[in-house]
């Protein structure tokens, strides 16, 4: 799993995609979601994934805060995400601003399936027509 | 020196969220700034962050990679809030959005190459500048109600004029001011110097743009 430039919406003015279906760095979140999830972390906040993503693809660098904070508005706008801010006194206590906790709707996880899927047959058909 | 180069990151990352999130509503404008600002945090406390140097460009560079993104993000907010992309032009008549866009963004692609960046870089720097520069304008000179500031009265065309006239005259000695120090190969102040060079040009080109509209507008037979 690699983040390049064509992967990032904003660098890509020409895609109009179907309604439901998600880009790459919006699987990339949901994947590294609901990773995190099994591993006990069932919320993260923005830095965070951004750090999962990059240990995930052996990144370079951290995906950028415009590309990534977009991102995640635009997956709770789409209900895939559901967020809320921390309890202040937490924050308080260990001395550091507030996190936005995510956390990975149901939705969100069939959406990433069907694009899984969606991506499954798309490989299969290119297969396919290689061997043709 | 490592410390201050992650603060100045920071400074950055966090006046660069301020411009892009002004005018946004007050809920919106203050989650993004505050989601940003604890990243920031959690970026500069995660302990397999490296040198501060390291973190300073890691910072700098996921602001500035993330820049078209922020501009399209807040285009779209304002977008779903009832408004265009453009709402912030609507006091304006359609040839002040013209040349304000146009001098702006020719100013900022000559000042871009001055820094000697790339064209990637340099076209980035003139849509940010150009949409900074003209949201600036929007502050310093508002349009009256109409689009006819010229209209109000003799006395306040006539200190806009001399305003305008006085920041062209200030923002053009600081330009090639700093532009001749620069040549002197200062180190970090040549630097310095040609931003601020470069931000009194915009300045003073944006102003003069306004200054001519002004002119243009006094000489209509319909002007009162």
């Amino acid at each position: 799993m690699t983040l390049d430039n064509r992967k990032i919406s904003s660098y890509s003015f020409g895609v109009r995609r179907k309604p439901g279906t998600l880009i790459p760095i919006e699987q990339d979140i949901l994947e590294a979601g609901l990773a995190l999830s099994r591993r006990g972390e069932p919320s993260f906040h923005g830095f965070l994934i951004a750090k999962e993503i990059q240990d995930d693809a052996e990144a370079k660098r951290l995906t950028s805060h415009g590309t990534l904070y977009k991102a995640l508005d635009r997956l709770e706008r789409a209900g895939h995400l559901a967020s809320q801010w921390e309890d202040p006194e937490e924050a308080a206590i260990q001395q550091r601003p507030r996190r936005r906790l995510y956390q990975v709707t149901v939705t969100g996880a069939q959406a990433l399936a069907k694009s899984h899927v969606v991506a499954r047959a798309a490989a299969s058909g290119r297969r396919a027509l290689e061997g043709a | 020196m490592n410390d201050l180069l992650t603060s100045l990151a920071a400074g950055v990352a966090r006046n660069w969220v301020a411009v892009y999130t002004l005018g946004l509503p007050p809920s919106v404008r203050d989650a993004r700034r505050a989601e940003l600002q604890s990243d920031l945090w959690e970026q500069r406390h995660e302990i397999r962050s490296g040198t501060s140097n390291s973190l300073a460009k890691g910072v700098l560079a996921r602001v500035l990679g993330g820049v078209p993104a922020d501009i399209l993000w807040a285009i779209d907010v304002r977008h779903d809030q009832g408004g265009t992309a453009m709402r912030a032009f609507d006091g304006y008549e359609k040839t002040d959005k013209v040349v304000i866009f146009g001098i702006t963004v020719t100013a900022a692609l000559l000042a871009s190459t001055t820094i000697g960046a790339t064209a990637l870089v340099s076209l980035l720097v003139a849509a940010v500048a150009a949409v900074g520069l003209a949201g600036l304008m929007r502050l310093v000179f508002p349009p009256t109600t109409g689009g006819r500031a010229m209209d109000s009265s003799a006395t306040s065309s006539r200190g806009r004029r001399l305003l305008t006239t006085f920041v062209i005259s200030i923002a053009v000695i600081m330009g090639i001011g700093a532009y001749l120090f620069s040549l002197e190969h200062w180190g970090g102040l040549a630097i310095l110097l040609n931003i601020v060079g470069t931000v009194a040009l915009l300045v003073a080109l944006g102003s003069l743009s306004l200054f001519v509209v002004d002119l243009i507008r006094g000489e209509r037979p319909t002007r009162s």
